[in-house]
């Protein structure tokens, strides 16, 4: 086989095509719009080229208006196709049917590529074929063949989903809301989705973090409850800040057992140890970087806990004293 | 540390904490000596002794488990590799309510200095050496903190 020497450098030119491509497949990952019917062909043959190249047998090809229902429908085709393989047939009780179509269906992605949310990959991928040169070499000629075809679908269609059987893709969404933050595109918006689909589906997103659609539209809806039970220590932080951070103190009938002013340290900030009304003890603070504040729950029976200091120790599980820098 | 106690001020020690200026410049260790730490939001990288075990390389550099903005906390850096952790840092003390070795993350091995990125928090450029990755708790799903 031909030896080629090690790139350790990239020429000047090379270098001006970084910005070239990162701008192209940024427009990519965020575009937009329903497939034209020549689109709806190519993307079509392409899934059916993929499954050719991965020595499968040719599949039905369903284009789908948005990622639910890809995802409902590839979670009960998942679970039906595993009974059909396990030879189960359908003889558990429908409750355990409904469980285990559930899990199929929360479990979706495990099927599923990305299409043009995962158009990063694309991106490096065309850049060191066009660019640097891979494209040429001979023995890479058929591999560059065949990620033609994920090129196409990556460039036309958002997420896909893929059993032996059949292939669902998914439209792309119909309106997409991002702001430009030092060089990430976030979505985010406070007035409505970030994600609007032809079927009527949406997302919605406050700096990146994805939350329930009524903490965009109807924070009013957001109770005390809901923000306890929340797992996410992001949304939580989102629910607080939609909430109101006065309302939530005070709904709480917080009372404060501790504060810190770490003014001796660069970068770190004052927190402030509280205690709700259900006996719950939070660390609030902020991390000194970002400026946002964080609520974080210290166990109930963790009763010696008075001090912020006590506090931090027992969320990062060391003497705080050991921290030289924070951010 | 200035600690003040107090019973009272909710509103004025949250306003505090609410005015508290960000600072989001680059934070440089020139020496760090083992034993102490560093930390970028919940992810702390404390300096262990160059014979702190580790398990196999993971390829990767991103020191955080996940495929949010939050989990993206990068270590970037010519000579930096990164591998599987496998024992917490000495003195470490993992609240017996965790599950246990959620707090546990990857090892940083540095043959030369590099820096943790993320793209929210200012970034920290640190030192050669081997460094032992941990996450903060989180005590209301009991695991580390996801965001």
């Amino acid at each position: 086989m031909k030896t080629y020497p090690i790139i350790t450098k990239l020429t000047p030119a090379q270098k001006d095509q970084l910005a070239v491509y990162r701008d192209e497949w940024t427009k990519v990952v965020l575009s937009t719009g329903l497939l034209s019917a020549e689109e709806r062909e190519k993307v079509i043959v392409a899934v059916k080229d993929l499954y050719r190249f991965s020595k499968l047998s040719e599949p039905k090809v369903v284009i789908v208006p948005s990622p639910i229902v890809m995802a409902r429908a590839g979670g009960a085709a998942a679970w039906w196709w595993h009974n059909k393989k396990q030879n189960k047939g359908f003889a558990e009780s429908p409750n355990t049917q409904s469980k285990e179509a559930l899990l199929c269906s929360q479990k979706w992605y495990s099927s599923a590529q990305g299409g043009n949310v995962w158009g990063g990959w694309c991106a490096h991928l065309c850049f060191w074929r066009d660019v640097m040169g891979l494209g040429e070499r001979p023995e890479l000629k058929e591999t560059y063949e065949r990620f033609a075809v994920w090129e196409t679908l990556t460039r036309l269609t958002h997420w896909r989903w893929m059993s032996p059987d059949f292939c669902m893709v998914s439209e792309k969404p119909i309106k997409l809301v991002v702001e430009l933050r030092s060089g990430v595109c976030v979505p985010h918006c406070l007035d409505g989705p970030t994600h609007e689909y032809a079927d009527g589906w949406k997302i919605h997103h406050i700096d990146g973090v994805r939350v329930p659609e009524h903490v965009v539209m109807e924070p009013d809806k957001i109770t005390l409850e809901e923000i306890a039970s929340e797992k996410n220590a992001e949304i939580r932080r989102v629910m607080r800040t939609r909430y109101g951070e006065g309302r939530y103190l005070k709904d709480t009938g917080a009372k404060l057992l501790c504060v810190d002013y770490e003014s001796a340290r660069k970068g770190a900030a004052p927190r402030a140890l509280m205690l709700d009304n259900t006996g719950q003890r939070w660390l609030v603070g902020t991390d000194g970087s970002t400026g946002r504040v964080y609520y974080m729950c210290i166990p109930e029976n963790e009763k010696e806990v008075t001090t912020c200091q006590e506090a931090h120790n027992l969320l990062c599980g060391f003497d705080e004293s050991r921290i030289l820098n924070k951010s | 540390m200035k600690t003040e106690k107090m019973t009272t001020d909710v509103t004025k020690a949250f306003e505090a904490i609410n005015t508290a200026k960000p600072s989001p410049e680059v934070r440089t260790c020139r020496r760090i000596e083992v034993g102490f730490v560093v930390q970028q939001g919940d992810c702390y990288l404390h300096r262990v002794k160059d014979s702190h075990p580790h398990g196999s390389e993971l390829g990767t550099r991103q020191v955080a488990v996940g495929t949010t903005i939050g989990s993206r906390h990068v270590v970037e850096g010519e000579g930096v590799s990164v591998f599987a952790g496998t024992k917490l840092p000495p003195g470490f003390k993992e609240a017996p309510a965790l599950r246990q070795g959620s707090l546990l993350g990857p090892v940083v091995v540095a043959d030369e200095p590099f820096v943790l990125t993320h793209p929210e928090h200012a970034h920290h450029r640190l030192p050669v050496g081997v460094y032992q990755v941990t996450y903060q708790a989180d005590f209301v799903s009991m695991r580390a903190v996801v965001d």
